[in-house]
């Protein structure tokens, strides 16, 4: 890995870490309901840089969030964990693959989904031994995540899109 | 020269970004999650009868949801009454199982402490033995 390469993976590291933050003081109706914000970073990252830097980032974004929320190693951490590296791998899967088919917007909505489906996999392996009780919330989270996918999508678009008019 | 309309910012914009397979997809997940919805939620017209509480994943109580009473698992205090159960108190921080309040379907899921409670509807089985027994 070239040092260029480090040091755009440690400033955009940092962003998602400050977004993953900065989200916690948005109020909600439901306490574990999130935007997700820091997914913008990794979308982004993963188109202009490409699969392992975003996955790069993902991970040293969680990792080192959770360090300054307080959740390090905690249930919260372990399903943070899993659910981004899960959206961040089927992201890049879905890029590479059909990448032309798929505006950001496209590329977020199956982030979201795979992050929510990997949220409720651990949840219920780790936590919840309770197949109903899972499949009875779970319509519900994926669809809050297909318009907070959708939202995160836009916004990647048009920060790429400034990126490219203005590199 | 032709002249520049008021539309053109759509050119820069989000609009032109959007693909086909974005909106197919968007509406794919929207069908798949709301129909999942109507299948969980509506598909019960029976509320179901008994209450069942889960500790740790190991089922702790069985009971009929028209009987009124309160249960006290040492962290969370359930309270049956009237056909329906909520959670009275707990002792976590963010308190969401007092917070969803009274239910007379579906679950309420407390992760801090593992505890599930689910309202279930289950055929007289349990009568026929409780007849036999008592």
């Amino acid at each position: 890995m070239q040092s260029q390469d480090k040091y755009r993976i440690a400033v955009l590291a940092a962003y998602a870490i400050a977004l993953h933050g900065v989200e916690r003081f948005i109020p909600m109706p439901i306490p574990w309901l999130r935007f997700g914000f820091a997914n913008i970073i990794a979308l982004t990252t993963l188109i202009l840089f490409g699969f392992k830097a975003a996955m790069f980032v993902t991970i040293i974004r969680i990792v080192i969030g959770s360090m300054i929320i307080g959740t390090f190693l905690g249930p919260a951490f372990i399903m943070s964990l899993t659910a981004g590296i899960s959206a961040t791998l089927f992201m890049g899967l879905f890029y590479t693959l059909f990448g032309r088919l798929f505006s950001p917007i496209g590329i977020s909505l199956i982030g979201a989904l795979f992050h929510n489906l990997a949220q409720l996999g651990t949840a219920y392996f780790l936590f919840i031994h309770n197949l109903n009780a899972m499949l009875m919330i779970a319509p519900l989270i994926i669809l809050i995540g297909i318009f907070s996918g959708a939202l995160n999508g836009a916004a990647t678009a048009l920060i790429i899109q400034k990126i490219r008019e203005n590199p | 020269m032709i002249k520049k309309t008021n539309l053109d910012f759509l050119k820069f914009g989000l609009l032109p970004q959007i693909r086909i397979g974005d909106f197919l997809l968007f509406i794919l997940l929207l069908i798949l999650s709301i129909g999942g919805m109507f299948y969980v939620y509506g598909g019960e017209t029976n509320n179901g009868n008994r209450v069942i509480i889960e500790v740790n994943n190991i089922e702790q109580f069985n009971l009929p949801i028209d009987v009124d009473k309160v249960i006290d698992l040492r962290h969370l205090l359930v309270e049956i009454k009237d056909k329906k159960v909520r959670v009275k108190d707990a002792d976590c921080q963010n308190k969401l199982c007092v917070k969803q309040g009274w239910i007379d379907r579906g679950s309420i899921i407390c992760l801090p402490n593992r505890v599930v409670i689910i309202i279930k509807n289950i055929k007289n089985n349990h009568a026929v033995i409780d007849a036999i027994s008592g």
